[in-house]
């Protein structure tokens, strides 16, 4: 009797009770390329592997109007089987949420939501033209807790992510430990998408951060524009800069694209540039053989001025040459 | 800055009315990405490597295990159920072999194997009225081929 009870108790509370969905995915992006590098006063010929991963997503619905959600991903280097810190396998987003008609809460350790602004708008993602060579803001930060709105009124949606002060060793922040948030607001339609982000302290304390993207999605071209303003309180630093991308499909099989960067927000109060173009070539679905030359360049002086001179830390003149093919499986 | 981004977002909504295209489901990494948790739930079961272990770990006929051993043109000649196979009641006249082989550059000869033995059944002679070919798991080539005798 009892046991018949606490089954029709469960059953209440479980209307639609729960089927597992779990998805396995990763990709492999593997180039080949000529480094021509300042530091190295030298070029040379490296594999690289960008950003090849493997993960497991999904969720569990609880009722009709909540779900539990999942993502473990970790990032593997194919090229030599060592990333960072000698890790096979090192960690790239992961959380556990609850996802529900008000919206989803989530935790865990994940890009925060001005890292994830940038959306298809970076055409070299993962690359040596990553905009992360002139950009701040490309934060997958630890201890974060997130709440994303659904979307609504036909494609809006919001973000807010607060890091907490913990530091346990995955992700340190320089200077002062502190706790930041980070808040988005963003419209997105396979057509034309745009938005803007802040980031409080996320960086350290008193770092302040503002981005704006938008895409736009004509036929079969791509064009899309970002641009951040970066300031930390109680000093100078106040530094702008802004992104262009282009992509054009030239068939279904063939990709062209460009995109050229300035700012002075990486490296506060000097200039950093990146231009890249890269062609595609579609093989199937999930396999695309891709091919980029990259120009990555800052205006710090090349040599200290010490004796002998060396070349000053953190300068670049340096371009990429490469090919490579990305899976996705 | 800020008002560069009002400027943007100014700019570009106005445009978007019109705009509503049905989003198509991208790949699972692609999805996983973007971070963006209010996408459509997309179903990856058949798709990748959700479906190559979905595929690999279902039981039944619909399914098939996964067989690490090499598979040879000569080791899997099995003639079908000529019911399951959709074939007319003439069975003596009409009947169907299937091969497994573990490439394309194998199924010529896996292929000329099944034509002796078809002939060894038909006793006469006999026509190829169906050749059919099947993607199995890691990789696997199945070609059926149904026969009629003279």
């Amino acid at each position: 009797m009892k046991k018949t009870l606490l089954a029709v108790t469960l059953a209440s509370l479980f209307p639609l009770a729960a089927v597992a969905d779990v998805v396995v995915y990763g990709k492999a992006n593997v180039s080949v390329q000529n480094a021509d590098e300042a530091a190295l006063d030298d070029s040379r010929l490296e594999v690289v592997s960008n950003a090849s991963r493997i993960g497991v997503k999904g969720g569990e619905d609880v009722n009709s109007s909540l779900k539990v959600i999942y993502q473990f991903e970790y990032q593997t280097e194919v090229d030599d089987g060592r990333g960072s810190n000698n890790q096979t396998f090192a960690p790239r987003n992961m959380f556990l949420g609850l996802q529900g008609t008000g919206g989803t809460l989530m935790a865990g350790h994940f890009d925060t939501p001005t890292k994830v602004l940038q959306e298809k708008v970076d055409q070299f993602n993962d690359l040596e033209g990553d905009i992360n060579t002139i950009f701040r803001g490309e934060t997958r930060a630890s201890n974060i807790v997130q709440y994303t709105t659904p979307s609504f009124g036909g494609g809006f949606a919001a973000a807010v992510a607060y890091v907490t002060e913990e530091n346990d060793g995955t992700f340190v922040r320089p200077g002062e430990t502190t706790d930041g948030v980070s808040a988005s607001f963003a419209y997105t339609s396979p057509m034309f998408y745009a938005g803007v982000s802040v980031d409080r302290d996320i960086e350290m304390e008193g770092a302040d951060l503002v981005r704006a993207v938008a895409r736009l999605t004509l036929g079969s071209v791509q064009l899309g524009v970002l641009a951040e303003q970066y300031e930390v309180e109680d000093t100078d630093i106040d530094e702008t800069g802004a992104l262009v991308s282009a992509l054009w499909n030239i068939t279904d099989k063939w990709a062209l694209k460009g995109q050229y960067g300035t700012s002075d927000v990486k490296i506060a109060g000097v200039e950093s540039e990146t231009a890249s173009i890269g062609l595609d070539y579609k093989m199937t679905k999930n396999a695309t053989l891709f091919s980029y030359a990259t120009k990555v360049e800052n205006a710090l002086p090349r040599w200290t001025e010490t004796t002998p001179p060396v070349i000053t830390a953190g300068y670049r003149d340096d371009t990429y040459v490469g090919a490579g093919v990305d899976f996705k499986f | 800055m800020k008002p560069l981004a009002i400027l943007i977002l100014a700019f570009a909504f106005p445009v978007l009315a019109d705009n509503k295209i049905e989003e198509e489901c991208d790949a699972a990494v692609d999805a996983a990405e973007s971070m963006n948790v209010n996408r459509k739930d997309c179903d990856y079961s058949d798709k990748g490597l959700n479906g190559f272990l979905k595929k690999a770990f279902k039981k039944g006929d619909e399914g098939a295990s996964v067989n690490t051993d090499k598979v040879s043109a000569q080791a899997n000649l099995q003639p079908l159920n000529t019911q399951a196979a959709n074939i007319q009641n003439d069975t003596d006249k009409n009947f169907l072999f299937r091969v497994e082989v573990d490439q394309w550059a194998n199924l010529p000869v896996a292929r000329a194997q099944l034509l002796p033995k078809a002939l060894e059944k038909c006793g006469k002679g006999f026509s190829i009225i169906g050749e059919h070919y099947r993607g199995l798991p890691m990789g696997r080539i199945e070609l059926a081929l149904t026969f009629q005798c003279d």
